[in-house]
């Protein structure tokens, strides 16, 4: 742990406050956000390819499932106040005044609870989706598999494989902590990123000419 | 182990100089007189001098590389070589029927104290210079400097011979090139092309050291800057220096001649200096830079990419020119990888002002030097004292990498030993990406090579 410490304030200067995407199966999509966390780095987004409720929101879900064909997959839910029925027992600032003192009134933070507000959860992104979450939000870092490389790279974002792990890794355990920290120490803070545009792009450099000048064959 | 006695331990020297990284000045003369059409290099010294020149040339282009020697003997040494250089312009003149004769010194005509411009004023005096040809000079004393005085002291001497200012401008831009290979300057023209941008190259080794096989043998082939080129320098608008110690004088030399203002450019290695040259080269020809060119940019920008990682904090150590090392160590910073030694035996003050510029911040750890004592035994033993992942220089490295067992990448001059890199250029865009396939083809065949059964991979 002291080494793991070590390196986490080694690299934390240049990584504090970078935003991380995270579309990666298998529990990754939760998991490797506390890896980010620990980096200083936000999850601002997360899903899995098509996951089920539990894997989102946590297996103690599980018992209130009821099983059918399709029940266990995310249900289309588009859920709002009932203006007629739902009357509420007691004001804002009653409840603020419960919550303060240590009261749970909502036992429900989003489907992955661990996220801050107003992040995304997006199960099965598309690709319309990812290019528009870039657009928006510019991570610094995108995690996904090999077939969305190089399509986020072209974006100018670098695209971290937590399937293959771009033949690095190990990342699990204490060891494995340092080895992530370092590669995406790496490539959020590459240097390349800097130099997207030439800088006739940005800049006005032809000067004024006030000859004219005879076309050269 | 063929440098095993190299220690880590350092020992200042005063005088020694082990293993240069540098050749002499008559080597650069004669490259950059090659770089002239029709141009016959003479070599006013002993006959062995210009046989080493020739040989190295030669071992590294694989073509031929012609050249007079004034045959100095015990005779000439002692009374001066005035009699064997008017011979020998004689004999050129009228056997091999060059246009230009372009003579540099030696360290022995020099110590004696030949005075060139005397001895040529009175061969043409006498009439040994035909109407219509040429023969200028330039002082090379290898004593001073490196093989890119010599190169530069070449430039100088064809603009102070050639360039005539009529007074009425040309609007082009000149762009003297510093010591890099044919194909090197056959891409630093196809980009002015590309940008339509009006210039004129010295010189220029592309069609000269580069040349087809055929079945005949031209002494004086196509390529190289014409005489007309060279005298069209005096009326244009501008001249750029690509590679500051290669070019500066030449450039000095035609602006006190004809008033052509100039300036200095990096040469376009990597990826900011290219941009640094388009963009001159754009400001001063008026010509704007296309999409074409940006894409190009692109491109190596988009490998330097997608092999980041095998590229992110690799040591690497190196040796070379100022004027390649400088924009070359540029480039391995926006790859992040790490240039932490690196040698030049060609003196200048402004290499190590430059390397801190770089280095400071980036790679502390750092260990530059340039001159005399700047030698590959003092690199040796500072990998020895904690090693480098990579090697970038000339042939002479190959030792230190078996030794070592460093992946070693070819660059520079001489490269004796493999072949392609007066094919393929190392400058632009397109050339960074052919200095990184080498580099990642070296780093990753070595991984291949001694990765153990277990973690050999198909796909790294």
């Amino acid at each position: 742990m002291p080494e793991v410490k070590k390196v986490i304030d080694g690299i934390r200067p240049r990584t504090q406050g970078k935003l991380a995407m995270l579309f990666v199966g298998g529990s990754r999509a939760h998991h490797y956000q506390d890896l980010f966390k620990e980096l200083g780095m936000r999850t601002i987004s997360a899903g899995y390819e098509f996951a089920h409720r539990d894997d989102y929101e946590g297996r103690h879900v599980i018992p209130t499932i009821q099983i059918d064909a399709d029940s266990r997959n995310i249900e289309e839910l588009d859920v709002e106040q009932d203006t007629k029925r739902y009357k509420k027992r007691k004001d804002d600032a009653a409840l603020d005044e419960m919550n303060k003192n240590g009261m749970e009134v909502r036992d429900y933070y989003g489907m992955m609870k661990e996220m801050e507000a107003n992040s995304l959860v997006i199960d099965d992104i598309s690709h319309w989706e990812s290019e528009k979450l870039i657009e928006y939000f510019k991570p610094d870092i995108f995690c996904a598999g090999i077939k969305e490389k190089y399509v986020i790279q072209k974006m100018g974002v670098p695209l971290k494989q937590l399937h293959s792990y771009d033949y690095g890794g190990p990342y699990a355990g204490f060891r494995g902590a340092i080895n992530f920290y370092k590669d995406i120490d790496q490539m959020a803070g590459a240097t390349v990123w800097k130099l997207l545009h030439a800088p006739w792009e940005t800049q006005q450099h032809v000067e004024a000419n006030f000859v004219i000048e005879p076309v050269v064959p | 182990m063929l440098l095993r006695h190299t220690t880590d331990k350092i020992i200042e020297r005063s005088a020694l100089t082990v293993n240069p990284a540098k050749t002499c000045q008559p080597i650069g003369a004669m490259y950059a007189a090659l770089g002239v059409h029709g141009c016959l290099p003479h070599s006013h010294g002993s006959q062995g001098c210009c046989a080493y020149h020739r040989s190295a040339l030669t071992r590294h282009y694989k073509e031929p590389v012609m050249a007079g020697t004034s045959s100095f003997t015990e005779g000439s040494s002692v009374f001066g070589g005035q009699a064997n250089l008017l011979q020998a312009i004689d004999v050129m003149f009228t056997t091999y029927k060059p246009d230009i004769i372009a003579v540099h010194t030696t360290c022995l005509s020099e110590t004696i104290g030949d005075d060139l411009n005397q001895i040529l004023g009175k061969a043409r005096e006498e009439g040994k210079v035909p109407k219509g040809k040429h023969v200028l000079h330039c002082n090379t004393p290898s004593y001073v400097g490196s093989h890119v005085t010599g190169y530069a002291n070449m430039l100088m001497g064809l603009v102070a011979y050639f360039a005539q200012r009529t007074g009425v401008s040309n609007y082009q831009v000149n762009l003297a090139t510093g010591w890099v290979e044919p194909a090197d300057m056959r891409e630093i023209k196809r980009m002015a092309k590309e940008m339509s941008a009006n210039t004129m190259m010295f010189p220029d080794t592309s069609g000269v050291l580069d040349g087809p096989l055929t079945g005949t043998y031209a002494m004086y082939p196509e390529g190289g800057t014409t005489i007309n080129e060279l005298i069209s320098a005096g009326d244009a608008k501008f001249s750029i220096g690509l590679g500051p110690l290669a070019t500066e004088e030449a450039c000095k030399k035609l602006e006190y001649k004809c008033k052509v203002k100039y300036e200095l450019c990096d040469l376009p290695i990597g990826i900011q200096a290219t941009d640094r040259f388009l963009m001159s080269l754009s400001r001063h020809a008026g010509a704007k830079i296309p999409q074409s060119l940006t894409v190009e940019r692109g491109r190596l920008l988009d490998v330097v990419a997608d092999m980041s990682k095998y590229l992110y904090g690799k040591r690497v150590a190196l040796w070379g020119d100022p004027d390649q090392l400088i924009p070359l160590v540029e480039f391995l910073l926006a790859c992040d990888m790490r240039p932490v030694y690196i040698v030049s035996g060609t003196p200048g003050k402004d290499f190590e002002e430059r390397m801190k510029e770089l280095l400071a911040e980036t790679v502390p750890e750092a260990k530059y030097k340039s001159g005399e004592r700047a030698d590959m035994f003092l690199m040796h033993q500072w990998i020895k004292q904690e090693g480098v992942d990579l090697l970038i220089g000339n042939t002479y490295g190959k030792y230190i990498s078996r030794d070592d067992n460093i992946p070693f990448v070819r660059m520079g001059f001489p490269i004796l030993d493999r072949v392609g890199h007066s094919y393929f250029p190392t400058v632009g865009y397109t050339g960074g990406i052919r200095i990184l396939e080498k580099i990642l083809n070296a780093v990753l065949d070595h991984q291949d090579r001694e990765a153990p059964e277990e973690s050999f991979e198909l796909v790294m």
